[in-house]
């Protein structure tokens, strides 16, 4: 049976609904070195600023269960650094690029989609609407009005198809999608880390340097079918699910619960080859399944009677 | 579209033998001859301790021995462990049989200088001795001149260092409560080693806890003998892409530094580079 893996995000048609996920898998020249990277859709790399940014101070991660506490800071290289340097490699792996950006503020994120506009060769563009680790991007993730009033302003910077990425650490995520949905986004990824904290008690010191970091992980899976779930159902816009995939059934579940596609993140972190090893179990499964096309599973969770 | 050069990373390999050292230190030898061929002295790799996701992520471990067999085809690495968590702790559990998987070989080597009359000291502290075994195995065969000066709280915490019996090097023990070797810190011996070079050329590589290596770093920089570090900074994947595993490297900018990936740039890393 020919299995067919391809999806559509709006105008965006991947080859595969793998994709990775910002910040956990650099600008896709260290996964390269594992296998090839046709089993994924896109890369997403991490997130740009207009300017480089330092990142937080050290130490920076720290594991929890099943899962892990990272306050990275946003560090890259800034947009002149890296559209010279490390967008041309990164179009050249053979996946799309996605570039996600992140902004200081409202003007940051405008300014950044306008000139992303005129590069080559990217697929789309994902607004990181919802990093905890910097005060700025909260109001934008956490109130639908400054959402959707960002959202719009990007989309009038840019003809590339825009992923809005939700935060999880608001009172209704619904709510959010809508407001990105309203304000022209082609897309709505979900999830963000959530905030979470980890203490050294002998020492009485937090096990990161910022205090409070981002946990992600299969930690974070249920948290984030659920929020997945709510978007799913509040918007007409396709989802892509991000948040503790690590499996080919994790991925399942997540399209079943209305996803269009997934991102990989921390799984990466201990199977740098998890696209290809999941590639090949969404394969098993669907002919197990009899599923010939994998888009035709997404959102068919039952409605109990 | 390979547009990489690719060699195996991934390696699922059995343990073959474990022996123990007391107070928390042992020793897993491993069934890895691809490891054992590709590996240099200072890399590392990262050992996902059981197949499930908790433990979730992978522990970074450098090489310690490398391991041949009676005709000098490598066969194998070990690892000297010390358990401080619940990785090391299963890892100290493990015997014959036992499978681990590991990521690497990881990070940048130790180089030596060009010049073979150069004395090679190198300067460990307590489990930061480990990749010191490795280097003497594979720079003892090339005649270099190797100096080996250990340091540990105590002898309990040393047990390890009969290990290195015979192994090609020099080796002088500094233990803080005097229970081995001269009572004092290592940095006592490495100031003595230094001033009786008297001219002869001489490169510094050093592993241990950071204070020791700030240390080692500081009076090697103060005596104009080039110093190396080996740092071992919480990680969460080991490869190059989470961004976690910094140290401020000097940078030409408005900071005067930036956050270098260890994992990638180093870890062996110029100490007069980095800000301590
Ligand atoms: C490049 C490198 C080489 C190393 N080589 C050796 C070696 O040869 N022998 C040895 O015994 N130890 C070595 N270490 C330290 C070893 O990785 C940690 O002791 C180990 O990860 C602790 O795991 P745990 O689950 O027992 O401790 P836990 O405290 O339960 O670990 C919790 C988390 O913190 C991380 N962590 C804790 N302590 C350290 C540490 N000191 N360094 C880095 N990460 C840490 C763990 O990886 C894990 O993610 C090395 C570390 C690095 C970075
Ligand atoms: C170390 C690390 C760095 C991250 N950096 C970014 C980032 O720069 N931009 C962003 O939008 N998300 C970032 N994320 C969030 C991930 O993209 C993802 O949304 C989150 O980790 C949940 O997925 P996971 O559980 O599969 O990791 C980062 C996550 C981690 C663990
Ligand atoms: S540990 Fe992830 S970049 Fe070094």
């Amino acid at each position: 049976m020919a299995l067919d893996f391809s999806v559509k995000l709006g105008p965006l048609e991947l080859s595969t609904p793998l994709m990775t996920a910002s910040g956990c898998s650099g600008y896709g020249k260290e996964l390269d070195r594992y296998h090839d990277l046709a089993c994924y859709g896109a890369l997403v790399g991490k997130s740009i600023s207009r300017k480089p940014r330092l990142g937080n101070d050290y130490p920076r991660t720290a594991e929890t269960a099943a899962g892990m506490i990272n306050a990275i800071g946003l560090q890259n290289e800034g947009f002149d650094a890296f559209v010279k340097n490390t967008l041309p490699k990164m179009r050249g792996f053979g996946p799309k690029a996605v570039v996600n950006v992140v902004g200081h503020d409202f003007d940051e994120y405008v300014w950044l989609c306008e000139r992303f506009d005129a590069e080559e060769g990217i697929a789309a563009l994902e607004l990181n609407l919802s990093c905890p680790n910097v005060a700025e991007g909260l109001q934008f993730s956490s109130e639908p009005g400054p959402c959707e009033k960002l959202v719009a302003a990007c989309r009038k910077a840019t003809q590339l198809p825009i992923i809005a990425k939700l935060s999880p650490n608001v009172a209704n995520i619904a709510s959010i999608a809508k407001a990105a949905e309203a304000g022209g986004a082609d897309a709505v990824s979900a999830i963000n880390t959530l905030v979470g904290m980890a203490v050294n008690w002998r020492r009485k010191e937090p096990l990161v340097a910022n205090y409070t970091g981002g946990l992600s992980g299969p930690a974070v899976k249920p948290v984030a079918l659920r929020c997945v779930w709510q978007a799913a159902n509040a918007v007409k816009i396709p989802v892509i699910a991000i948040g503790g995939i690590s499996n080919a059934d994790d991925v399942l579940e997540f399209m079943v619960a209305g996803a269009s596609a997934v991102q990989l993140g921390t799984i990466l972190f201990v199977e740098p080859d998890a696209g290809q090893t999941i590639y090949n179990g969404l394969k098993e499964r669907m002919l197990d399944a009899g599923v010939k096309r994998i888009a035709d599973i997404v959102g068919t969770l039952k409605q109990r009677a | 579209m390979p547009t990489t050069e690719r060699i195996k990373l991934l390696h699922d390999v059995a343990v073959t033998r474990r022996t123990d050292f007391g107070h928390g230190y042992f020793e897993l030898y491993l069934d890895a001859p691809e490891l054992a061929r590709e590996m240099s002295a200072g890399q590392f790799f990262n050992i996902r301790v059981r197949s499930e996701l908790f433990p979730l992520l992978r522990r970074p471990f450098s090489s310690f021995d490398l391991l041949k067999d009676a005709r000098g085809k490598p066969v194998g690495v070990s690892i000297l462990g010390h358990t401080v968590g619940q990785g090391t702790r299963m890892l100290a559990g493990m015997g014959e049989g036992d499978r681990i998987h590991l990521n690497g070989p990881l990070g940048h080597p130790f180089e030596l200088p060009e010049n073979p009359d150069t004395r090679i000291l190198m300067v460990g502290g307590g489990i930061g001795l480990a990749p010191f075994l490795h280097s003497i195995r594979q720079w003892a065969p090339e005649k270099r001149d190797l100096m080996l000066l250990a340091g540990g709280r105590s002898q309990r915490d040393l047990g390890f260092m009969k290990r290195f019996a015979n192994s090609g090097a020099n080796i002088l023990i500094a233990s803080e409560d005097g229970s081995v070797g001269v009572k004092g810190r290592v940095t006592v011996l490495l100031e003595a080693e230094l001033k009786a070079l008297k001219g002869k050329p001489a490169m510094v590589f050093t592993c241990g806890p950071w204070a020791m290596m700030d240390a080692v770093a500081q009076i090697c920089l103060q005596a104009g003998v080039p110093s190396y570090a080996s740092l071992e900074s919480i990680m969460a994947c080991g490869y190059g892409v989470c961004n976690g595993c910094v140290a401020k490297v000097k940078e030409d900018n408005e900071h005067g530094f930036r956050y270098a990936k260890t994992c990638v740039e180093g870890t062996v890393m110029d100490c007069s580079r980095l800000i301590w």
